[in-house]
């Protein structure tokens, strides 16, 4: 979800250094880039030995959160501020459940429901085959974690898809938002009551501190929105189970996501408080892909891509833009997807 | 019928809502908050978001209108009552979709939802009615015929199938329509007439809705047992948007029932609209229809699959087929002319609807002119008085080109004798507050081109394909945003048809010369014309018809096209089809541009007449 850093009427690509730091006074602002080898973005990266964050530490940006604490009353208002997530919610999920539910079931945790096997006498039929995966709730068993849930837009889908759901947020109005609006779902009510969804203000970096594991592990829009986004990847990845899932969607750093989310979205159409996202703090999807293959395990830890779609030696996991149909390319938000090996 | 809140069952320890306070705040038993252990504390100043509509209880006319007593939806609100709150409501009484309306439509939802794979796996659904549904369960599909009866297309019939509801169906009380005639006799010496001939399969099913709403029932008790509770004689006292308007809670009795999505499939006048607030836009057309069972001698020829319509001043009379020896009748026809013939006596009326088969137009109009003016006078035509008049009034000789005519009708039963009002009526909207409308609560059209019935499946179709995309995808039933696509989908084309039908039904009523005459010229042009033809077909009656467009071969059209039997049997298609369509294209194309050139002709001259009075004036 979107978080915006700063006043709203603060252009964000205007002086982000500035901007950075002085939101930021006790930690020293270092570029997202330090952690993408072949990014460029900023040169003043520190080195690339850095010892391991404190336990403290956390890679949340203060000035983004409270930006979103002022605007957590309007999440599920589906015609306002939040309306293009409400949207843009369906194919999100769509996503996880290609990747989750129709995972093959010999490295999946999940309980495929039962989808008939492909056998030749049932060539005819692949289009009711299709059909019959991934329906039901096809999340059940499985342990959900949803890192900024903001208004828990994702958390109640997954919920309701029979997924055990913890979703973290830094903001604490959010979280009072998303645990009075769930409860008053009967049946997300019953499932809060059984502690299959819960809400907790909390980092990431904590829940990862307890030794917390989850088979999904998704954070939607919040990768640019955070500091040092390498560590916060490091620390999704590592809360991953074997066999586990991590699902990751964010902006690229490209004209075109210029164009359509600040000038567009920001500045003309005002469908998005200006000054909610920094271009400077995107993420292109190559970089993430090359960040997880070298930084967070590599194919060791995580699987090949199966699709054949971009196969590449030093990339891990599959992205694939999601906007709006005419725009399918990356160039503006994209999902990542990545496994762990059993 | 006002049910007012009893206050035994609600608990009044001071949760009184002032009346200005927005249902979704928090209040009551129902909406306390008490969640898992890493409780956040309550959160001040910020409003909980509820939806865009503001929230209101509605205490709902409960009389279910059943369809022949079509009512003008009475807009009554009801004034603001002092909100009880809702009892806590228990999780037995929670469900996803509460379908209210337990005829064609609701009935054809639960089937259409428990087709779903995710729906039929993870939702509890609920079907209220308000009446008792034993008449429907305990139909014998034997005995008299039932008088209402509707026209299934070819699609809608291929769905039912699909989704197991066909096989329930009594076939020998469903009959195929293989062929229509359509005709008027708008002066003495022209008869124009479109015949859509044979095609090898039915453009349609006749079949007696309650045929079709035993079939349903069965479906539903056949495989959703688990999935779909049914609750009969429950009148839906009040409805009211739950806290944050997350549900919407219906009171049945002293009982409160909750659900995420509340579908109206409670006919014309529809409650769930009323507490939407939809409103609806149309208009009453000065028509009523007289409906009847027609009973006649079975031809040894022909079989009894062919449909009659013939277009009349008064409004259009059918006459469609339900078995060799028995048809059902619409006619519709003027108020007063509608309350004569249900007047009349059941032979008398028998000779009425022969002589309206049979007769001239200018004959008959003055026979009916006749019957309205004995009526008036409290002495209804008996069927000697018809048959004498029929012999006196100047009857000019019948043209060569008759069309074929309908079997003579030798009885009518008395009890099948019925009539209704007509109404043009579509919702501004078909979503509401986690409300979903389907079927005759969101249009009800003109019985003309058969579609009503047709167009409430297409409906149930869509919103159960829409909730089930919704579902596998976790959202929330109730949402806009989960809804959105049903109403994009169903509305356009919905209306398309509302306003074909209508036009269909002025134009043919018409005998203004200018109208007549392009309608005559009209209804000669499209005969001649494959694609129109098509088009209307499509419309009035086999929505599977598009197979010259690139379907699937019947098993008839496979041996018939095929030259060499071990032929791969593609689709059918290729330059022989397209050179085909280039032909009847062009000729299409001229045809309408002719139509249109006489049009302009005829306007021009009027214009060039007016315009030369004036001067001459001056």
């Amino acid at each position: 979800m979107p978080r915006p850093s700063l006043a709203r009427n603060l252009r964000s690509a205007s002086r982000p250094v500035l901007r950075s730091t002085r939101s930021l006074p006790s930690t020293s602002f270092r570029s997202l880039s330090t952690s993408f080898p072949t990014s460029s973005t900023s040169p003043s990266s520190a080195s690339s030995t850095q010892p391991r964050p404190p336990s403290s530490f956390t890679t949340i940006n203060n000035s983004e959160i409270s930006h979103f604490s002022r605007l957590s009353s309007q999440w599920w208002d589906e015609n306002g501020e939040f309306g293009l997530l409400h949207r843009m919610n369906p194919t999100r999920i769509e996503y996880i459940r290609q990747k989750v539910a129709f995972a093959s079931s010999s490295k999946s945790s999940a309980s495929s429901d039962g989808a008939p096997e492909w056998t030749f006498a049932t060539r005819h039929s692949d289009a009711s085959r299709e059909a019959s995966r991934g329906t039901g709730a096809w999340l059940t068993g499985l342990r959900c974690l949803d890192v900024g849930c903001g208004g828990g837009l994702l958390s109640e889908s997954l919920a309701r898809l029979g997924g055990s759901v913890v979703g973290v947020d830094a903001s604490e109005s959010n979280i009072g938002i998303a645990t009075t609006h769930a409860s008053q779902d009967p049946i997300l009510r019953k499932k809060m009551d059984e502690g299959r969804l819960e809400f907790r203000h909390s980092p990431a970096e904590r829940l990862r501190d307890q030794g917390e594991m989850f088979d999904v592990v998704c954070a939607m829009e919040v990768l640019e929105h955070v500091d040092e986004p390498g560590e916060f990847l490091k620390c999704l990845g590592e809360m991953v189970k074997p066999g586990g899932h991590l699902i990751i969607s964010t902006i690229s750093r490209t004209p075109l996501s210029q164009l359509l989310t600040l000038t567009l979205a920001e500045d003309v159409l005002r469908l998005v408080t200006p000054g909610t996202h920094t271009y400077r703090k995107f993420v292109k999807p190559s970089e993430l892909r090359r960040y997880v293959h070298s930084s967070m395990g590599g194919f060791d830890t995580w699987y090949k891509n199966e699709d054949g779609s971009d196969v590449r030696h030093d990339e891990v996991g599959e992205t694939r833009g999601i906007v709006y149909d005419p725009i399918k390319g990356e160039g503006c938000n994209y999902m990542f997807h990545a496994r762990k090996r059993v | 019928m006002r049910a007012t809140p009893s206050s035994s069952l609600i608990s009044q320890a001071g949760r009184r809502l002032s009346a200005a306070r927005p249902f979704c705040r928090v209040s009551g038993p129902a909406r306390s908050i008490s969640v898992g252990p890493s409780r956040p504390r309550p959160i001040d100043g910020i409003s909980t978001p509820c939806l865009a509509r503001p929230s209101h209880a509605v205490h709902l006319d409960a009389r279910k209108s059943a369809w022949p007593v079509r009512g003008h939806a009475s807009s009554s609100s009801a004034p603001a009552e002092e909100e009880q709150p809702i009892p806590v409501i228990s999780a037995e009484n929670t469900y996803d979709i509460v379908i209210i309306g337990g005829a064609n439509a609701g009935l054809a939802f639960a089937c259409a939802l428990l087709s779903q794979p995710t729906i039929s796996k993870t939702a509890r659904i609920l079907l209220l009615e308000g009446a008792s549904l034993d008449r429907t369960r305990s139909w014998s599909g034997e005995g008299e015929w039932e008088n209402r009866v509707s026209s299934l297309t070819a699609e809608n019939v291929a769905w039912l199938d699909s989704i197991g509801v066909w096989k329930h169906i009594e076939r020998d009380r469903s009959c195929p329509v293989h062929e229509m005639i359509i005709w008027a006799n708008p002066s003495e010496s022209s008869t124009p007439t479109i015949h859509f001939p044979p095609l090898g399969r039915p453009m349609a099913q006749m079949t007696e809705n309650l045929n079709l709403q035993r079939a349903l029932l069965r479906r539903i008790e056949e495989v959703g047992k688990s999935v779909v509770d049914i609750k009969e004689n429950s009148r839906v006292g009040e409805m009211r948007l739950g806290e944050g308007g997350r549900w919407v809670g219906l009171k049945i009795g002293d009982e409160w029932l909750r659900g995420s999505l509340v579908v109206g499939a409670d006919g014309p006048n529809s409650p769930v609209r009323h507490f939407s607030k939809i409103e609806s836009y149309g208009h009453a057309y000065q028509t009523h229809a007289v409906v009847c069972t027609l009973n006649h001698f079975a031809s040894s020829i022909y079989p009894n699959t062919t449909a009659f319509q013939r277009f009349l001043p008064t409004g259009p009379l059918a006459f469609l087929p339900l078995y060799s020896d028995a048809s059902t009748m619409v006619w519709s026809t003027l108020p007063d002319h509608a309350a004569a013939l249900k007047r009349l006596s059941p032979e008398a009326l028998v000779a009425m609807v022969n002589a309206a088969f049979t007769l001239p137009e200018s004959t008959l109009m003055s026979l009916t002119d006749k019957m309205v003016e004995s009526d008036e006078l409290g002495q209804p035509l008996t069927a000697e008085k018809i048959s004498s008049l029929i012999a006196t009034l100047p009857s000019p000789l019948v043209s060569s080109d008759q069309p074929i005519l309908p079997a003579s009708i030798t009885s009518i039963p008395q009890k099948s004798i019925a009539s209704f009002p007509l109404r043009l009526t579509h919702a501004d909207e078909y979503l509401g507050p986690r409300t979903a409308l389907v079927g005759d609560a969101a249009h009800t059209i003109h019985p003309l081109a058969g579609q009503g019935l047709n167009m409430g499946l297409a409906d149930v179709r869509s919103l159960s394909k829409v909730l089930e995309r919704a579902r596998s995808l976790g959202g929330d039933l109730g949402s806009q945003t989960s809804l959105a696509d049903y109403p994009r989908e169903r509305y356009p084309l919905n209306h398309l048809m509302l306003s074909t039908t209508d036009k269909l039904h002025y134009i043919f009523r018409s005998r203004a010369g200018l109208v007549n005459r392009i309608r005559g010229t009209g209804l000669d042009v499209i005969n001649e014309l494959g694609p129109i033809k098509k088009i209307l077909m499509g419309g009035a009656g086999a929505g599977t018809l598009g197979n010259g467009h690139g379907g699937t071969r019947t098993e008839k059209e496979r041996e018939f096209g095929r030259s060499n039997p071990q032929d791969d049997l593609g689709p059918i298609g290729g330059w022989p089809m397209s050179a085909a369509k280039g032909v009847e294209g062009w000729f299409a194309l001229k045809g309408v541009m002719g139509m249109v050139g006489s049009v302009l002709k005829e306007g021009a001259k009027m214009g060039v007449g007016k315009a030369a009075r004036l001067i001459a004036k001056k």
